[in-house]
């Protein structure tokens, strides 16, 4: 089921928010619209997080994170750490790092069980994303983009990436990360899919601008609704590609 | 390149020779002759290897399928577990890091293997063969992050062009890129050899041996690059002019023409020349043409104007407008005249390119000397005749027709060639090259100091001793101390005298300097920690230009220049001399100090204490005397009732009434009435406050 949300009348709702299988992150807003949302679908589910990091609400961007873990960036505060570290849950790893390209959240992509991450990254924080995330991780690029974290959405059923991504290309990261990819957009035609789209296993939260059929799209990427991927290309081609001529 | 006089017997080259209208059976013995041309030889070595490279690309290529990576040249993997393996090796990311510097060439496994080995050179055909027996891939190992980032930054220093590592190994290839780049950038003039063998034996030849031509490069087309120096020869073959069979009538619209414009500093001049030479010699049968412009020979020009208007800024150089773009518009009516003179300059150059725009439009070539700025009147306005893309008074104008076009001939033997190319890639060499065996001479050879040009240490050296002395002089203990310690073995220890290139105090050792500039700490240190030897004598001719000297000798008071003099005896303050005669006494063991250090006695501590209390005890009886004097004045003082009128003008009231705030408890000065009631002292003191108020008043009014 994929949602769409604003925040603050902004549709980049992945900078405000961090969804995982096993919590999720919002931004302090004004009005707790943003927040009730994602209460609503997630409510008794996963904890839904109220947090800032390092004073700002751009939690989606700064960090990373699965159901194992959550990375934070070295600008955390001892106190922002705290909190988060009382609201989440028992079993999930909270780790800061000390890395230069700190937006975690940009240059790390991942589900439960791979990630991708920008290719200049320290080796260190290689090595402490595989152990708290506990994944396999990869460096790499999307569509040429080093911001992978920016450019693509990847639960354990399915990916969206920036739409300029080759077929070919898509053929590798998926073998890579073992799950079927998409090129698409969201917001209505926005190639940065981080920044409009938060996924899990179970439910999807986009930018409020997101149309019908991104939305569909979104839905059979991820398996939200029963349907399976090939609904993409079967189901929804007429929807996508308006004519030949 | 001097053109040295040509036998007689060469009448070809005993005219000045035209580009466009060089003899047949010269062109026909030219060859290219030039550095690039000389250096060109690798290149095809480098085309070689890049064909060898291509196939080995194309052998990895396999179908693209799922198992592949996109980044190292398509490689396939029979298992996802490799595939994934792949993606985290050192390859790979080294690959994925040159995508995202833009540099495209991949390397392919062994290539890589070997670079990160270090290995100089990189031979294709001998890799290519295990290329596929060894597919299995190399896991990363815990350094492998620093051997990527250290092999990028590596090639990074590499600098330039294609770097991908593999056509650039040693580092000799990579200096013969440079020099083919630069030269290609340099080189305006192109030498061609005339090498004359057909007529060797019957002696009469063309030209005699080692014989060069040059020609201007901007003359020949740019298609031509200098790696293919075998296509000038053909170019300059082209340019020549078709030979007018006797009596054939000339098309005029066959005519070549080229085109010279030169603008600078408000002045300009501009011609359109004919590549047909004017046939200035009576010939029979043909009447020589009439020259239009004075002294122009045979140059047919066309068309030609020339113009200047104001617009350098005199005495200070550059135009009005880099002026005003510089500092902001300057207000002077030189300044309004000068961009006036700018703007019709410009308008004047734009009309007259309309009026010439036949001209121009059919020149062969368009050469034109223009400053960035001024270039902006020739094209980038609406109607311009010339684009941006289009390839020097006016006897200045013929001057450069002729240097341009006329052959330039030289005579120089093999050896000389050689060496002016040396010198000329010497000249290409990047300039810290030279530098470096020039900064390790000296220290091998200290000898060097006595050549009269200073070396860059011995510089260091000067200025070090300049410094110390200067400190030391000045008596500043705290800067001396570590520059001392730093420097003072190198500057030949405390007893070294000062060179005789020092301002002053040549001839005298560091504790002489001190004692005559009276700085009781410095001495005190040099004497007590620094040891520095007190007998060393100051001979007499160094001092004779150092009028403190002098000085110090007549306070000293003993005719001491029969034997020269100590520091002791250059000291000028009692102080100094004291340190030496405690030292003396406290130290007898270290010196002769008597004898040799010219100080008279040794002064114990108990002898100074004993001076000083007779010193002390003197003082204290002038001071209770003085004390007296003032209680007797005092009381006297006190006798006298009303010592205030002489009290109002003196300096401390003054001052008090001055300040501001204080004024309140003066009081108002009509108010009599207030008076009244008031105690006498209180009216005496307030009378007072008054008085010295009006004096206040009358001497301020002085001082104005």
């Amino acid at each position: 089921m994929a949602v769409r949300a604003q925040f603050e009348n902004s549709s980049d709702i992945g900078v405000f928010a961090k969804l995982t299988n096993s919590y999720c992150l919002t931004a302090l807003a004004s009005s707790s619209n943003f927040y009730s949302v994602f209460e609503a679908e997630l409510q008794d589910v996963i904890p839904v997080i109220h947090t800032t990091i390092a004073g700002t609400r751009i939690v989606g961007r700064l960090t990373a994170g699965n159901r194992h873990g959550l990375l934070v960036p070295s600008t955390t505060t001892d106190q922002e750490l705290q909190h988060l570290r009382n609201a989440l849950p028992e079993e999930v790893a909270i780790r800061r790092i000390e890395e230069r390209l700190s937006a975690l959240g940009n240059v790390i992509a991942c589900n439960d069980y791979v990630a991708l991450v920008h290719p200049d990254i320290d080796r260190e924080t290689e090595e402490i994303i595989a152990d708290t995330l506990k994944v396999e991780v990869f460096r790499q690029t999307v569509a040429s983009n080093v911001l992978v974290g920016s450019y693509c959405a990847l639960s354990n059923q399915g990916g969206l990436v920036h739409p300029k991504t080759s077929r070919s290309e898509q053929d590798e990261l998926s073998s890579l990360l073992q799950v079927p990819l998409v090129a698409g957009t969201v917001n209505r035609g926005s190639d940065v899919i981080g920044a409009g789209l938060v996924v899990n296993d179970w439910c999807a939260f986009t930018g409020i601008d997101t149309t019908a059929t991104e939305i569909s799209v979104i839905e059979a990427t991820f398996k939200l609704q029963g349907q399976t991927q090939s609904a993409v290309i079967n189901e929804m081609r007429d929807s996508l590609i308006d004519n030949y001529a | 390149m001097s053109r040295s006089s040509t036998p007689a017997r060469y009448p070809l080259l005993q005219k000045p020779l035209y580009v466009y209208t060089l003899p047949q059976e010269l062109l026909n013995i030219l060859s290219v002759r030039s550095v690039q041309a000389v250096v060109s030889e690798p290149e095809s070595k480098d085309a070689e290897k890049t064909t060898t490279k291509a196939t080995f690309s194309t052998l990895d290529v396999s179908q693209p399928g799922s198992l592949s990576c996109q980044t190292c040249l398509n490689i396939a993997f029979p298992t996802l577990d490799e595939q994934r393996a792949h993606f985290r090796s050192d390859w790979h990311r080294y690959n994925a890091k040159l995508v995202l510097l833009g540099k495209g060439g991949m390397v392919t496994e062994e290539e890589f293997e070997e670079i990160n080995d270090g290995l100089s050179s990189l031979s294709g055909s001998a890799s290519s063969d295990s290329e596929a027996s060894d597919s299995n891939v190399e896991t990363a190992g815990s350094s492998t992050e620093d051997r990527v980032t250290r092999l990028l930054r590596r090639q990074k220093l590499n600098g330039g062009g294609a770097q991908d590592g593999d056509d650039k190994d040693s580092d000799q290839e990579a200096e013969e890129a440079d020099y083919r780049r630069r030269a290609e950038q340099r080189t305006a003039i192109l030498w061609f050899q005339a090498k004359d063998t057909s007529k060797e034996d019957t002696g009469a030849k063309l030209v005699p041996d080692d014989t060069q031509l040059g020609i201007y490069r901007a003359l020949i087309p740019k298609t031509i690059s200098l790696s293919q120096p075998t296509a000038f020869l053909p170019a300059l073959r082209a340019m020549q002019l078709p030979t007018l069979a006797p009596g054939a009538q000339f098309d005029p619209f066959e005519e070549r023409k080229i085109t010279l414009l030169m603008v600078a500093g408000g002045h300009f001049a501009g011609m359109v020349v004919s590549l047909r030479p004017l046939n200035v010699v009576q010939s029979k049968g043909v009447k020589p043409e009439r020259q239009e412009v004075k002294g122009a020979g045979e140059i047919r020009v066309l068309k030609h104007k020339t113009f200047h208007r104001y617009t350098t800024r005199k005495k200070q150089g550059g135009s009005q407008s880099l002026n005003d773009n510089a500092k902001g518009k300057a207000n002077s009516a030189g300044a309004m005249l000068r961009r006036y003179g700018e703007q019709s300059l410009k308008e004047e150059i734009q009309a007259l390119m309309i009026e010439w725009e036949d001209e121009i439009q059919s020149s062969e070539k368009i050469f034109l000397r223009a400053s960035t700025a001024s270039k902006r009147s020739f094209w980038g306005y609406p109607g311009a005749v010339l684009e941006k893309g289009d390839e020097r008074t006016l006897s200045e104008l013929l001057r450069c027709w002729q240097e341009l076009t006329r052959v330039k001939v030289t005579h120089l033997s093999e050896e000389a060639i050689k060496a002016l190319d040396e010198a000329y890639i010497a000249s290409l060499q990047p300039k810290t090259r030279p530098i470096a065996p020039s900064a390790s001479t000296p220290a091998v050879k200290p000898a060097k100091e006595i050549a009269p040009k200073l070396s860059a240490e011995e510089e260091a050296h000067r200025e070090r001793r300049r410094r110390l002395i200067d400190m030391v002089k000045k008596g500043r203990m705290e800067p001396l101390l570590p520059f001392w310690e730093k420097y003072g073995l190198s500057l030949g220890g405390v007893n070294a005298k000062a060179e005789s290139w020092v301002d002053d105090g040549r001839g005298q050792t560091l504790l002489m300097i001190a004692a005559q500039a009276g700085q009781e700490d410095v001495v005190k240190w040099l004497l007590e920690e620094q040891r520095a030897d007190p007998t060393v004598v100051f001979s007499q001719e160094a001092t004779r230009n150092t009028p403190d000297a002098t000085d110090a000798e007549e306070v000293d008071g003993q005719s001491t220049k029969s034997r020269g003099r100590t520091a002791y005896d250059l000291a000028t303050t009692k102080d100094v001399r004291n340190i030496f005669r405690r030292l003396a006494h406290d130290h007898p063991d270290w010196y002769d100090w008597i004898a040799a250090g010219h100080v008279p006695s040794g002064l114990s501590e108990e002898k100074e204490q004993e001076q000083d209390k007779r010193r002390a005890e003197r003082r204290k009886g002038l001071k209770e005397k003085a004390k007296e004097r003032e209680a007797k004045k005092a009381a006297e003082l006190a006798l006298v009732p009303e010592p205030e009128p002489p009290l109002a003008v003196t300096p401390p009231p003054t001052a008090k009434a001055s300040k501001g705030p204080q004024k309140l408890g003066g009081g108002k000065p009509n108010s009599d009435a207030g008076l009244a009631g008031l105690t006498p002292e209180m009216r005496a003191r307030i009378e007072r406050e008054r008085r010295a108020r009006a004096a206040e008043a009358r001497l301020s009014g002085l001082g104005r």
